[in-house]
């Protein structure tokens, strides 16, 4: 079973604070559906600390997660907070940003 | 009882500051249930002041003090902070202003910072031209600064575009912990209150850290500041406990120390938009 979500429904247009991205998936995790679709579309900006504590959220959810509508600054800011990771050596997770495909892989 | 503003009636954030933290701790020390705050001389209000005092007032108010004030008799100070929103901050969008909104930390919904801050951002982005991601990046860093360390009670924020000069002031403070407060609680060693903010914000010692949270935190105020001060060759000064420093492009930061504390951080940005867009998402480290 799908379940489709408007983040901009959830947060508004900008996504900010680590904590409310927190809570955020703790209920997305309560939901019964296996595979949750998040839509960035109508999401203008994203702070670097809820970008990577979405990654974080999202390699730790037993959900499958998929991202639809991803804009492109949102992409970049989760590159940022990519590099940021490699450039610490951090064995967090493994993402690519897929700005073209509006989406993020993780392996 | 009757407290007379006095302040040195210039732009300077630092000696307004000094002279502020005085009044603020003769408001504090107040034991009658009414305060009457007599601007009445004031020629020249910095917003620094403004969102200082208001705060105050809001905390003041929760203690049933009841508040009253006499404005300036220069019209331009009363019409600055009544667009400010002051005494106790505004929804009211104005102008170039977005006034002093004021949040009260609810445990019960942690989503209510980031939508209040959401509010915020929207309506200083629909006033500035450009570099809108780059200003966003600034607020949304120093908000998630105070959710995640300060234990605040409550956080006062408010932003200002000038056209003419293109601009942007943001300022943040909330009545937490305090930098030197944090880390004196965790037991990280400093000399000086200012030495403290340093580290803080040069990235050297950082809360999630010291709390032994996961790793890939703590970039907050140290890519906040060398976007402010770098990218938009601006300036930050921050007030936290006894100490301030401050950073300014192109020169040296100045750490110093006060003789009496300020309950709370500052942080006050300034910068100027460039014509062009800064690539901030290649240029952030």
């Amino acid at each position: 079973m799908e379940k489709r979500i408007s983040l901009f429904e959830v947060f508004g247009n900008n996504i900010i604070t680590r904590n409310s991205m927190e809570d955020f998936f703790e209920e997305i995790n309560s939901l019964k559906s296996n595979k949750i679709v998040l839509d960035f579309k109508k999401i203008t900006f994203i702070s670097r600390s809820c970008a990577d504590e979405y990654l974080k959220q999202r390699k730790a959810i037993k959900k499958q997660i998929v991202e639809a509508n991803m804009p492109d600054n949102i992409c970049k800011m989760f590159s940022l907070v990519n590099r940021q990771y490699k450039k610490e050596g951090l064995n967090i997770v493994k993402i690519i940003p897929k700005c073209k495909t509006n989406s993020l892989i993780i392996s | 009882m009757d407290i007379k503003i006095n302040l040195p009636n210039n732009d300077d954030i630092k000696e307004n500051i000094y002279a502020l933290i005085n009044i603020l701790n003769e408001m504090d020390s107040c034991k009658d249930n009414k305060i009457i705050l007599d601007f009445s001389e004031i020629s020249w209000m910095p917003p620094c002041c403004v969102i200082l005092i208001s705060n105050k007032v809001l905390e003041l108010k929760k203690k049933n003090v009841k508040f009253d004030w006499i404005p300036s008799k220069n019209d331009k100070v009363t019409s600055y902070m009544n667009k400010l929103g002051f005494p106790l901050g505004s929804n009211v969008d104005g102008g170039s202003y977005v006034p002093i909104t004021h949040i009260l930390k609810d445990i019960s919904d942690r989503k209510k910072l980031g939508k209040e801050i959401n509010d915020l951002l929207n309506k200083i982005i629909g006033k500035i031209p450009n570099n809108i991601n780059g200003v966003s990046y600034i607020l949304s860093e120093l908000s998630d600064n105070i959710e995640d360390h300060s234990e605040y009670n409550c956080a006062s924020i408010m932003a200002q575009y000038f056209p003419n000069k293109k601009e942007v002031e943001i300022i943040v403070f909330d009545n937490g912990l305090t930098i030197p407060g944090v880390f004196s609680k965790n037991n990280v060693s400093f000399y000086k209150d200012s030495e403290a903010i340093e580290k803080a914000l040069s990235g050297e010692v950082s809360t999630p850290k010291l709390y032994q949270q996961e790793q890939g935190r703590g970039y907050g105020l140290r890519t906040c500041r060398s976007l402010s001060t770098e990218d938009f060759q601006g300036e930050i000064y921050v007030f936290s406990k006894n100490g301030i420093v401050i950073s300014k492009y192109n020169q040296k930061n100045v750490l110093e120390n006060l003789k009496c504390p300020l309950q709370g951080t500052l942080f006050c940005v300034k910068i100027t938009l460039p014509k062009n867009e800064i690539p901030f998402y290649d240029k952030v480290e």
